[in-house]
């Protein structure tokens, strides 16, 4: 907990570091509330960089989420085009890391700012940011030790399963198929001449009823 | 919404106000009042995400430290403000249960 609060900004431990330990002392558990300072870790970083509440840039605010939602949104619709893509399976070549960061980030920024916008509507990015960026950390973090812990074991990756039932290209109207003619197939024929030749070892296992 | 401009309260904020309404409470004077009142557990790390922005925002002020501790109070604007929102509050209350009633008769 003490490394903890050396990592809060010079000015907010100047201010309010002593108060603040203090409190900290107070808890009949202190060491029950980590997670909960380090959400006041983030806010003290992010609140050094943001506007007062009275600042009229809260409708641009409002437009920035916004547009990182869609980001969220289009980079996880992309993700699940190759995740879905049985034949290409690009997420079994890349390090456990990178997958779990392209599954799990998109996901988490969409449920962030989902929930940012119902938490405070009125200014959903003052109020997004430290949350964002914690969930998104944690569900990271988790995302990286599933599927570490998976691969360990010898296991495909957590979506194996549903890339085994999206990936299904037999024209009967999967997901995966309406994601494919949704976004184009170009971005996926750009790709795949490089990975002619099927997929190395450790790709997703498929198989599926005929 | 009867706001005033460029103001906002967030539950927790409200509750802070609520509790220092009664007069200066330094951080875990608030937790404890807070608990009372509303059975709402405000972590201290949530606490102090909310009271540099009340501090900010005018609607708090800090007093001189006692020990390692420091009281805040609220200040004219933060009473004003709680009064608009709690009276707005009030309102939707009252709204709400009409409501309730009605559709239940």
């Amino acid at each position: 907990m003490r490394l903890l609060l050396r990592l809060f900004p010079a000015h907010w431990r100047e201010r309010y570091g002593e108060e603040f330990a203090a409190l900290l002392k107070d808890q009949p558990r202190p060491h029950r509330h980590w997670l909960n300072v380090v959400r006041c870790l983030i806010a003290a970083h992010v609140d050094g960089r943001t506007p007062p509440a009275t600042d009229p840039t809260t409708g641009r605010g409002k437009g920035v989420l916004v547009a990182l939602g869609l980001l969220g949104l289009a980079t996880l619709a992309f993700a699940a085009v190759f995740v879905v893509d049985a034949s290409y399976s690009a997420l079994t070549r890349v390090p456990e890391l990178l997958e779990a960061m392209i599954l799990i980030l998109p996901l988490a920024l969409v449920v962030a700012v989902v929930r940012a916008f119902r938490r405070d509507a009125d200014q959903p990015l003052r109020a997004a940011l430290p949350s964002v960026a914690a969930e998104t950390f944690l569900l990271a973090v988790l995302g990286v030790i599933l599927v570490a812990t998976l691969r360990l074991r010898g296991q495909a990756g957590p979506l194996a399963p549903l890339a085994a039932e999206l990936g299904r290209s037999d024209g009967s109207g999967t997901i995966g198929d309406a994601l494919r003619t949704a976004l184009g197939d170009a971005s996926l024929m750009m790709l795949r001449p490089a990975t002619a030749g099927g997929c190395g070892a450790g790709s997703i296992a498929v198989s599926w009823p005929t | 919404m009867g706001r005033p401009a460029g103001t906002f309260l967030s539950d927790g904020s409200l509750l802070v106000l609520i509790a220092l309404a009664t007069g200066p409470k330094h951080g875990y004077a608030i937790q404890t009042d807070i608990r009372e009142f509303s059975a709402v557990e405000l972590g201290p790390g949530t606490l102090y995400v909310i009271l540099p922005r009340l501090e900010r925002d005018g609607l708090i002020e800090p007093l001189p430290a006692e020990g390692r501790r420091r009281p805040y109070r609220i200040t004219g604007s933060g009473r004003e403000l709680l009064h608009a929102e709690l009276n707005q509050a009030g309102s939707l209350c009252k709204v709400g249960l009409r409501r309730l009633e009605e559709a239940e008769a």
